[in-house]
């Protein structure tokens, strides 16, 4: 019964903590790795759990601790995060960006991220965790979330614009501007 | 609260529409409806979360990584046992008076500041917050549904349906033999809890007049948290809400 329960909880939750492990970790066996390690601590302490309603959370914040375990915060994550929020709005292209890249690219451009914005900002785009439910997985107050989000959301944007503006020098077509006579400058 | 407060909010709003019950953003969104510029903005906001979201869920696990978790773990140790699956007044009494101490919270949260909805049950949020404290092993241990009659195996019968059927509701009995007693906002509250095929529920009954006749709907209305969920509706006696842990589709099957 219990094993039926624990690959129950598996199937629910393996996919979406790959994709945060994989925002954290960037090198896919780093991040199968730490799905593991989460649910092999969920199978030896996860009974001390009274709710069950609370496993989702409960895997999130392992998961995160064990990525933090793995690695150290770096002092410019701390400075970028002490500076005042972008009140900049989102110019429409950021959009276009967006919708042009694969999953692959936005995953890479995720991973790009200061560490201390990406968290919240993958769990975010995951959809499975309110705003709430992410500071309390992160162990932050919740303005602290807010203010990662939009500080993250910016830095997604500028760094989706610069990887566009980088495959376009890699080798897009472009064309040149034309004289009036019709020939190239 | 100003645009770039709200902008501020807005910004946390999942763009799958999961936040849509969570009060904490209706502020923001009424001004956001009141305000063309917000509202474009938020708009953009949106369409750029509901991109990256879905270009996110396109990202597979690898082939093999969750036999790889079962396998591995099986190895390593056997998977806990979840607390999850005793039924809820079964649970330590050290967490029934945390519990406990949660509603008292909470109505005390409620009676004084009713902005602060936990559930789209009009009328109902005292009574669904009794009902979620349960969840969470509120529960006294104490006399059930098999101890109360004919109410008890009306309610535990498989062909009676509780929304569509009349329930042969008596006040007196319910004073002497409910599971529990509750006051809510001082009104009387019933709660028989009761067993089908499908697992417990627990059946929280009160006077219609207890209630803002606005408030309340003869429709059943659902609020799902994770797996709790309940039902509230009314008939021209009383006002019900059933609450569970099982599927929508089976809570509206007992109704």
């Amino acid at each position: 019964m219990s094993n039926q329960v624990f690959a129950q909880l598996v199937d629910a939750h393996y996919t979406p903590l790959f994709r945060f492990a994989l925002s954290l970790a960037r090198r896919e066996a780093d991040a199968c790795d730490l799905v593991q390690q989460t649910f092999f601590i969920w199978a030896k302490s996860g009974h001390q759990l009274r709710e069950v309603s609370k496993a989702k959370t409960w895997l999130f914040t392992t998961l995160y601790r064990e990525f933090l375990r793995g690695c150290r915060r770096d002092q410019r994550s701390q400075s970028i995060e002490d500076l005042p929020p972008s009140a900049q709005d989102m110019p429409a292209e950021d959009i276009d960006h967006a919708r042009r890249m694969d999953a692959d690219q936005v995953v890479e451009a995720l991973q790009e991220v200061d560490e201390v914005f990406r968290a919240p900002l993958t769990l975010f785009y995951l959809e499975d965790l309110s705003y709430q439910e992410i500071a309390e997985s992160l162990d932050v107050p919740i303005g602290t979330v807010m203010s990662r989000l939009s500080r993250g959301k910016t830095q997604l944007r500028k760094i989706m614009a610069q990887k566009e503006a980088g495959s376009r020098e890699d080798g897009e077509v472009v064309e040149f501007p034309k004289t009036k006579k019709g020939g190239v400058k | 609260m100003t645009n770039e407060e709200a902008k501020f909010m807005l910004q946390g709003y999942r763009p799958n529409g999961a936040d849509a019950e969570n009060e904490a953003f209706a502020e923001a969104l009424a001004q956001a409806s009141r305000d063309p510029a917000l509202s474009a903005w938020f708009e953009r906001e949106q369409e750029f979360d509901a991109t990256i979201a879905a270009k996110l869920s396109n990202i597979t696990a690898p082939a093999g990584l969750r036999d790889s978790i079962l396998a591995g773990t099986k190895l390593s140790s056997a998977p806990a046992e979840p607390s999850q699956s005793r039924a809820w007044w079964l649970r330590p009494w050290a967490i029934g008076l945390a519990a406990a101490a949660a509603v008292a919270l909470a109505f005390t949260v409620n009676l004084s500041e009713p902005e602060t909805k936990i559930a789209a049950l009009p009328g109902f949020d005292p009574v669904l917050k009794v009902a979620l404290a349960d969840y969470g092993g509120a529960h006294d241990k104490g006399v059930h549904a098999n101890d109360l009659g004919n109410f008890g195996a009306w309610l535990m019968d498989e062909n009676n349906r509780l929304g569509a059927d009349v329930m042969p509701v008596n006040l007196d009995e319910l004073r002497q033999f409910g599971c529990r007693k509750v006051n809510v906002a001082g009104h009387e509250v019933f709660e028989v809890c009761f067993q089908r095929e499908s697992g417990w529920y627990h059946v929280f009954i009160a006077p219609r007049e207890s209630f803002d006749a606005e408030a309340i709907y003869s429709k059943p209305m659902f609020h799902e948290s994770g797996e709790f969920i309940a039902a509230s509706w009314a008939d021209d006696k009383f006002a019900y809400l059933v609450s569970g842990t099982t599927e929508l589709a089976t809570l509206r099957g007992l109704l």
